[in-house]
């Protein structure tokens, strides 16, 4: 009897390492599959992530910073925290590491087909809206959506992510790009000022829209009232949640908020959903 | 099915049997009491003692297993080729927890390969009880002293004589190879066996638990954890003597590059097991981790998996340190879901 193994991570190559902040603890790792077959399996959707492997560090979670139409590679942006980040982080390009996924659930792309999409992020939780930013722009998905207004912000300009992808997406005329830094510099042109500030001032309606935010606990905290204010509805209003975890699959009992599991039943859970759990996140 | 049974004189040459064609497992004496153990002198099987004292879950479940094995950038991952192997004398409440672990390790259309190959190749022999513990309350929980569930073959002492029946066909199949052992058993073998049963049931006190999961929910912002968390000291013996307890870790061992993945038992005991490399802890206090232990069992295990993680083996209360018991646990959260429930309890 044969069983696919769920802990097996597929080996990479750490392709490119890309520094992402002035403070160096951000990086960027394209990681290209040694297998073919192991690449045509991992098939994924915005908001997914997936287990990094450090061979003798371990493994841990990280969303997935690329959409699925930017083939060849995967990205994740790995903030140097812990064990297995820190081994990252001592890494060259050409090293092999292993990942295993993609795990969770996804952004509800077809459920948000037809809207207009507000996308909210903060600090270096901004890497899965990244993925969706990508996937919505692309030229194959773009027809399918309204209106993208995209509200990004971070401390100073030098913790900013994507730098590039933020540039492109401000040159192009079918998104609005808001980026906004808690204290900017001389060079600085953009916002200046807390996400849920921005947000509020660029007011986006909700008619027909939805709403997607991830980033710190505080910045989540003060931008759900203006979401509500601007007339998100809880159920239109899109969260991705993080947790310590280890297998990914909905076994080792350590990511659960109440009967859901932010590994299986997440990491994105409505508004809606989530008031429904304990608040124990 | 077939009922057989077996001379006592007869026991060691039976095990023998088995023990050449299967592993076997068995309970024996060791330092903490008794044990499950893998059996070269069957000899050394003691099948007179009541629960050991950690859980059977160790057979399909290590408290550590190796995931994969490394070296250098090189991972080599495939999952122990098992031998067939024969669980004989588990109590009816461990056996019950296997098949509650099945279901976790089996549940959303993921197999787990790991726990599914030793469970693929476990035959169990379940040993009914005749007489209770102290501690035991599985009748409250939905088991039974003879209760057959998970067993291949279900085993009653009759004093002098086993009653053997075959409640699987894999547990037919296993009762015909010791055939020159075992005899044809009468009706009157099997009646003997259940009114043994029965009255190791009627010896177990009735434990109230809160079946309403929803019901216990509403517990969760209640004052009630912190009040049982003053006798918890998170030491977690009570997670991991559990028969149906299953978070585990997953950790990285190397010395120079080489080394291995192992999955070892965890605990939500731990005030680490949640914390995240932020320093941010969705549990940072102890009444939450305890209430986690409990409305995993009695509210999230029963939404997700169809029922309460808890077989009523009583485990958890003989080795608290403290005392804290799973019976007066929920017997007081019963109370809060319920007041009316108080005056009942309190007799």
């Amino acid at each position: 009897m044969t069983h696919a193994n769920p802990y097996a991570p597929a080996p990479v190559r750490i392709e490119r390492i890309t520094i992402e902040n002035d403070k160096r603890d951000l990086k960027t790792f394209e990681l290209v599959f040694l297998d073919p077959a192991h690449e045509e399996a991992f098939v994924h959707t915005p908001g997914q992530f997936a287990e990094l492997s450090v061979l003798g560090a371990g493994e841990c979670p990280i969303g997935l910073a690329s959409s699925p139409t930017e083939t060849g590679s995967l990205l994740f942006t790995v903030k140097r925290t812990g064990m297995v980040t820190n081994a990252l982080h001592r890494m060259r390009e050409g090293r092999v590491i292993g990942v295993r996924g993609p795990l969770g659930n996804a952004f509800p792309i077809n459920r948000m087909k037809g809207k207009h999409l507000v996308i909210v992020g903060g600090g270096f939780a901004f890497t899965t809206l990244r993925a969706l930013i990508q996937y919505v722009l692309h030229e194959g998905h773009r027809s399918d959506y309204g209106d993208v207004t995209v509200v990004y912000g971070a401390r100073n300009p030098g913790e900013l992510l994507y730098k590039g992808e933020l540039a492109a997406w401000r040159a192009r005329d079918d998104v609005a790009a808001h980026i906004t830094v808690d204290a900017g510099d001389e060079s600085w042109t953009g916002h200046e000022g807390f996400v849920p500030t921005v947000l509020g001032d660029v007011a986006p309606s909700a008619e027909n829209a939805m709403m997607v935010i991830c980033g710190p606990p505080a910045m989540v905290k003060f931008t759900l009232p203006v979401a509500a204010q601007l007339g998100f509805a809880p159920a239109d209003t899109i969260l991705s949640l993080e947790m310590r975890m280890k297998c990914g699959i909905g076994k080792c009992g350590r990511c659960n908020i109440g009967h859901r599991y932010v590994c299986i039943d997440g990491p994105v859970f409505t508004l809606e959903d989530l008031s429904t759990l304990p608040a124990e996140f | 099915m077939s009922h057989r049974t077996l001379d006592k004189t007869k026991l060691a040459a039976c095990l023998e049997r088995l023990a050449t064609s299967y592993r076997l497992i068995a309970p024996v004496v060791d330092r903490t009491g008794t044990a499950f153990s893998s059996i070269e002198e069957v000899g050394a099987v003691c099948l007179d003692g009541r629960n050991t004292t950690l859980s059977v879950k160790d057979v399909a479940f290590p408290q550590t297993e190796v995931l994969l094995t490394f070296r250098g950038d090189e991972a080599s991952v495939s999952p122990d080729d098992p031998p067939e192997t024969v669980l004989f004398g588990a109590r009816p409440c461990d056996t019950r927890g296997l098949t509650l672990l099945d279901r976790l390790f089996g549940a959303n259309e993921i197999d787990d390969p790991y726990y599914g190959r030793r469970r693929e190749r476990l035959a169990v022999v379940s040993l009914a009880c005749n007489e209770a513990g102290p501690s035991c309350f599985c009748t409250s929980v939905g088991g039974a002293p003879g209760d057959a569930t998970g067993a291949d073959v279900l085993a009653s002492d009759l004093g002098n004589t086993f009653l053997f029946r075959a409640v699987t066909e894999r547990g037919a199949d296993l009762l015909s190879k010791l055939d020159e052992f075992t005899e044809g058993a009468d009706e009157e073998a099997v009646s003997r066996a259940d009114a043994l049963a029965e009255g190791a049931a009627k010896q177990m006190a009735r434990v109230t638990v809160p079946r309403d999961p929803q019901g216990l929910m509403d517990t969760f912002d209640s004052e009630v954890w912190d009040e049982l968390a003053l006798g918890c000291l998170g030491c977690g013996a009570c997670t991991y003597s559990c028969p149906t307890c299953h978070c585990f870790d997953i950790t990285d061992e190397s010395h120079r590059g080489v080394g291995r993945r192992v999955r070892s038992w965890d605990t939500c005991a731990f005030l680490l097991f949640t914390r995240h490399s932020s320093g941010h802890n969705p549990r940072p206090v102890k009444s939450a981790r305890l209430r986690q232990r409990i409305l995993h069992k009695f509210a999230y295990c029963p939404e997700n998996l169809g029922d309460a993680f808890c077989v009523g083996c009583g485990r958890c209360v003989t080795v608290c340190p403290t005392g804290l018991d799973l019976r007066r646990i929920l017997g007081r959260l019963d109370e809060a879901v319920s007041p009316s429930g108080k005056e009942v309890t309190s007799q």
